[in-house]
């Protein structure tokens, strides 16, 4: 069940691609929506760090000298018009991240750039504007090797290398730790029995009496009823809980990653209809911090040729593997112990072998299928839930036992 | 650097963060207070001791500040609950020294050739336990739940003090029709029947003139992120300047683009998408404090009083 997530293993581009074109489209949308131009009229005066979280240390000491704001003790607050300026600078940068230009500069640009403008953020009213985790993606990027960016004019090839691996480890890394730490805080700051306390039904309240005023948050009153029951509150609660506990196992529990990340996105969904605070384009880089790569990666799958029941269920996913993603192969031609394979189990289950070495064998060789066939996604998803493969194993084994009273064909064995 | 690091010397650097997370807590809870005139009878409304009240007074003297007037004062379980949990950690982190430093050799040699990799682990550790706020990264969204929060004057605009639900059956209109249709603008009439029976409730109608048009608003146009906490603190600030600013900029918007656009990070009721054609600027914004009651089946305002004028 625990596999460390290798940060030394070749990989394809997809998933670093991905996580290049999702960072700034993420960051080019947020600037074009957003106008933080309205802080050069606040008064410079009240830009104290008002939030405890952000004042619990100096912040002249510690994030003024992170987001470059130590230049106003130098020179004046910019004005709305100044800030219009660099809004614009980032917006033109995030285009260039976008098309993959000036690879290794463009993260640094926009990296500081947007430090910069979310600092007037958390010096006038808020620690964040739903944006660290972007930010962070960004972070990533700056890090990243440039040889392993997408580019317009001198275009990477598509090869699998160390570069495509690593910035993957760190943006789960930090994304994982940064949900953990939300989880641990509910823990520290409340109560270990966090979901009991959570009282989503007075929070219900709260959403009705909101709805009546023009001048309040967001709330969706048709979901106050829901959040009534006690049981859904406590529910709710320990989904959240253990969900943002669990990723901090982003990096070494793979079979959960992505029942933590859909579950987080929900979470963030229900954040903005009951109290209207936005964090929904977090959802776009939770999705990066799933193993993309494995809808690329090719497998070898070896069965067992004599059984009719085999031969037929793989010429059917035959079919569908439109990409070529999966080569089977008989497992008479496999000689014993090649590849680390046990012939033995390889009678009674199919067996299936990674990219990386990796032998899985019956219901999971199955799943690193699924995760190959377009038409089979949404089963290789279901799989992620918790319980699921252990019960697809246990159908599996079911199934093998009996395949030649299933099979018309007949199974030698 | 990081390549031959030693796991002593990570070991210390947790040992650090942990140390800083213990005492940080506590001076900056101190500094906070220091920077607030009352703050020696806020502390006596929890300790009812001379003794410590002025052991406490002689030790905010000796801290330094670095808190303004406003700055937010988070509940003090807050603090303490920080500052216990690093001491518990730093119990252990003493007491299970050794095994520590196996756990941190190990995680070192998985990753030395990634310095980058194991330096934000570092990082990670840092930050959670230290609880620094370094801008990209900080030690999570604090935790709170809504045991106390009945609903009940905790919510709305101003979060707290502005609403209060009160079960009394009025039947007595103390306001004027006028100022009542304008007022009634301001509240969703459908919810508040469906919300509301035979009871009534207190809460905000932001109301914005321009030279002959009213309409009710909210803070959301601002496009601050929780801008109350900008209005509570600086009821005199150029409030009306910045809404105006917004409001003109809006106005430009496209009606697809309005609702492609991603919202801001605190997001509000809709508005009378009316104000977004109005030529006019705004010349002032009034704050009501109001009474919606339910009688008979129609919604009424049952008292209004005007806390913040800004023009």
């Amino acid at each position: 069940m625990i596999k460390i997530f290798r940060h030394d293993e070749k990989d394809y581009p997809l998933h670093f691609w991905a996580t290049q074109f999702i960072t700034y489209i993420y960051l080019l949308y947020r600037l074009i929506s957003r106008d933080y131009s309205v802080y050069g009229l606040i008064n410079s005066d009240y830009f104290d760090y008002p939030r405890f979280i952000t004042n619990l240390y100096p912040p002249k000491l510690t994030l003024e000298l992170i987001n470059f704001h130590w230049i106003y003790n130098i020179l004046d607050y910019p004005t709305s018009d100044t800030i219009v300026i660099i809004q614009y600078i980032l917006i033109i940068f995030s285009l260039l991240g976008l098309l993959g230009v000036f690879n290794k500069y463009t993260p640094i640009v926009c990296f500081f750039g947007y430090l910069h403008l979310t600092g007037f953020v958390q010096a006038a009213t808020s620690e964040i504007d739903g944006g660290t985790v972007c930010i962070l993606a960004l972070f990533v990027l700056m890090v990243s090797n440039k040889k392993a960016f997408y580019t317009l004019f001198n275009q990477n090839k598509w090869l699998t290398t160390i570069d495509n691996r690593w910035p993957i480890v760190l943006l789960m890394l930090l994304i994982g730790s940064y949900y953990l730490f939300a989880g641990l805080n509910k823990i520290i700051d409340v109560h270990p029995l966090w979901p009991f306390t959570l009282h989503l039904d007075n929070l219900a309240i709260v959403m009705e009496e909101r709805s009546i005023f023009v001048s309040s948050r967001y709330a969706e009153v048709t979901l106050a009823p829901l959040f009534k029951s006690e049981f859904i509150s406590i529910f709710a609660g320990t989904i959240t809980l253990i969900s943002e506990l669990g990723m901090g196992t982003l990096i070494f529990l793979p079979r959960y990653r992505v029942f933590f990340v859909i579950n987080m996105i929900i979470m963030h969904i229900f954040v903005y209809y009951s109290t209207g605070i936005n964090f929904l384009g977090s959802s776009l880089i939770l999705i990066l911090c799933v193993d993309w790569n494995c809808l690329v990666r090719k497998v070898r799958c070896y069965y067992d040729h004599d059984c009719g029941f085999c031969v037929k269920s793989v010429n059917k996913i035959k079919k569908y593997d439109i990409f070529n993603r999966v080569n089977f192969i008989p497992m008479q031609s496999l000689d014993q112990g090649k590849y680390g394979f046990k012939i033995e189990q390889l009678k009674n289950e199919m067996g299936l072998l990674e990219e990386n070495g990796q032998i899985l064998y019956g219901a999971y060789a199955f799943e690193s299928i699924f995760e190959k066939i377009p038409i089979f996604y949404i089963i290789a998803l279901i799989y992620k839930f918790p319980l699921v493969s252990y019960f697809a194993d246990k159908i599996y084994k079911l199934v093998a036992k009996n395949r030649h009273l299933i099979s018309r064909s007949g199974c030698k064995i | 650097m990081l390549k031959n690091i030693h796991s002593n010397r990570i070991y210390q650097i947790i040992l650090i963060s942990t140390v800083l997370g213990f005492i940080t807590p506590i001076i900056s809870l101190f500094s906070k207070l220091k920077s607030r005139t009352n703050w020696l009878n806020e502390i006596k409304e929890f300790i009812d001791n001379e003794q410590i009240i002025s052991i406490l007074n002689y030790i905010s003297l000796i801290v330094p500040s670095w808190h303004y007037e406003n700055s937010g004062l988070a509940a003090f379980h807050y603090y303490i609950k920080w500052s216990i949990y690093n001491l518990l950690i730093l119990t252990l982190i003493i007491l299970c020294r050794k095994k520590l430093l196996i756990i941190i050799s190990r995680i070192k040699n998985l990753y030395k050739n990634n310095t980058i990799i194991l330096s934000a682990i570092i990082l990670c550790i840092f930050v959670f336990n230290s609880k620094v706020f370094l801008g990209f990264y900080f030690s999570g969204i604090p935790g709170w739940d809504y045991s106390n929060n009945r609903g009940f004057g905790s919510s709305s605009w101003g979060e707290r003090q502005y609403i209060s639900k009160q079960y009394i059956k009025k039947d007595k209109l103390i306001v004027d029709q006028k100022l009542q249709n304008l007022l009634l603008k301001g509240v969703n009439l459908q919810n508040a029947k469906n919300i509301l029976t035979n009871t009534s409730i207190r809460g905000v109608v932001i109301v914005a003139h321009t030279v002959d048009a009213q309409y009710c608003i909210n803070d959301g146009i601002s496009g601050i992120v929780f801008p109350h906490r900008y209005v509570e603190n600086n009821n005199k600030g150029p409030w009306l300047d910045i809404i105006n600013y917004r409001l003109n900029k809006q106005k430009k918007y496209n009606t697809i683009w309005k609702k492609l656009r991603y919202p801001d990070h605190t997001v509000y009721m809709d508005i009378d998408e009316g104000i977004y054609n109005e030529r006019e600027n705004l010349i002032k914004i009034e704050y009501w404090d109001v009474e919606v009651t339910e009688i008979e089946d129609n919604i009424h305002i049952t008292d209004a009083k005007l806390i913040y004028l800004h023009d």
